[in-house]
């Protein structure tokens, strides 16, 4: 079986991206490859709560776009140590317990993974 | 030994370094005995393969490139037809259906299903983004 390593480094509703790199995730487990998603830089502004978009805009909330990955095989959902701390982002303000790793430990991941991709 | 890869490229024609430097891979990758399986357009990166596209000719021009790509390696060009939809470029079954004047997505890019992609990765050695 392969191993997948998607990478979020995008700020939310900046296009299509959060609803497109869920689509590739899911797809890639429905199709037999094992997936774990990683957030880092801007990527972890995806996770935030308390975000209002969907009620003045037609988009969905990146968080809990992020929230419904677990129902879809995927197996971890990371963020990144140091992304957080950068921006004085506290991990309280996620709606889910997200692991979140050290840069160094990203590193290891990708190293583990067959294929990585930045989405 | 040889080992194959399959490219994904989400890099619209516009970021035209990031393409060309997708380009530059196959060709260079067919010359060192590894195999690309197939090229995989999603996201922005489905903008390569409007057909309807004109560039001036002093600028590189994405479409023709691509198109070389496959008539001289026969790389298969795959675009994700969700992708391709939401963005204007439409085959022939689609142009029918929502009864357009002309598609847009015509041979040598071939519409897929994300599925196609994730069952081609199986038997590929390494995926390359661009």
């Amino acid at each position: 079986m392969k191993s997948l390593l998607v990478i979020l480094s995008q700020t939310p509703h900046r296009d299509y991206s959060a609803k497109e790199t869920m689509d590739f995730a899911m797809s890639a487990t429905a199709f037999g490859h094992q997936v774990n998603v990683v957030f880092v830089d801007d990527g972890v502004y995806q996770l935030l709560q308390g975000d209002s978009t969907d009620t003045h805009y037609k988009a969905k909330q990146t968080a809990k776009i992020a929230k419904s990955m677990s129902f879809f095989d995927i197996e971890n959902t990371y963020v990144c140590k140091q992304s957080l701390e950068q921006r004085n982002i506290d991990k309280s303000l996620f709606t889910l317990d997200f692991e979140v790793i050290d840069s160094s430990v990203i590193r290891n991941l990708i190293e583990s993974h067959s294929f990585t991709v930045n989405l | 030994m040889s080992s194959t890869v399959s490219v994904l490229v989400t890099s619209p024609p516009t970021q035209s370094l990031n393409v060309q430097s997708a380009i530059n891979f196959i060709k260079n990758a067919n010359k060192s005995n590894m195999k690309v399986d197939n090229v995989f357009f999603y996201m922005d990166g489905v903008h390569n393969a409007n057909n309807y596209s004109r560039v001036p000719s002093d600028e590189f021009n994405a479409l023709q490139a691509w198109k070389l790509i496959n008539s001289v390696l026969q790389v298969p060009l795959l675009v994700c037809i969700t992708a391709a939809e939401k963005r204007g470029i439409i085959n022939e079954q689609l142009r029918e259906q929502y009864e357009l004047k002309g598609a847009n997505l015509i041979a040598p890019f071939k519409q897929v299903g994300l599925g196609d992609f994730f069952e081609r990765l199986h038997d590929v050695d390494r995926l390359v983004q661009f």
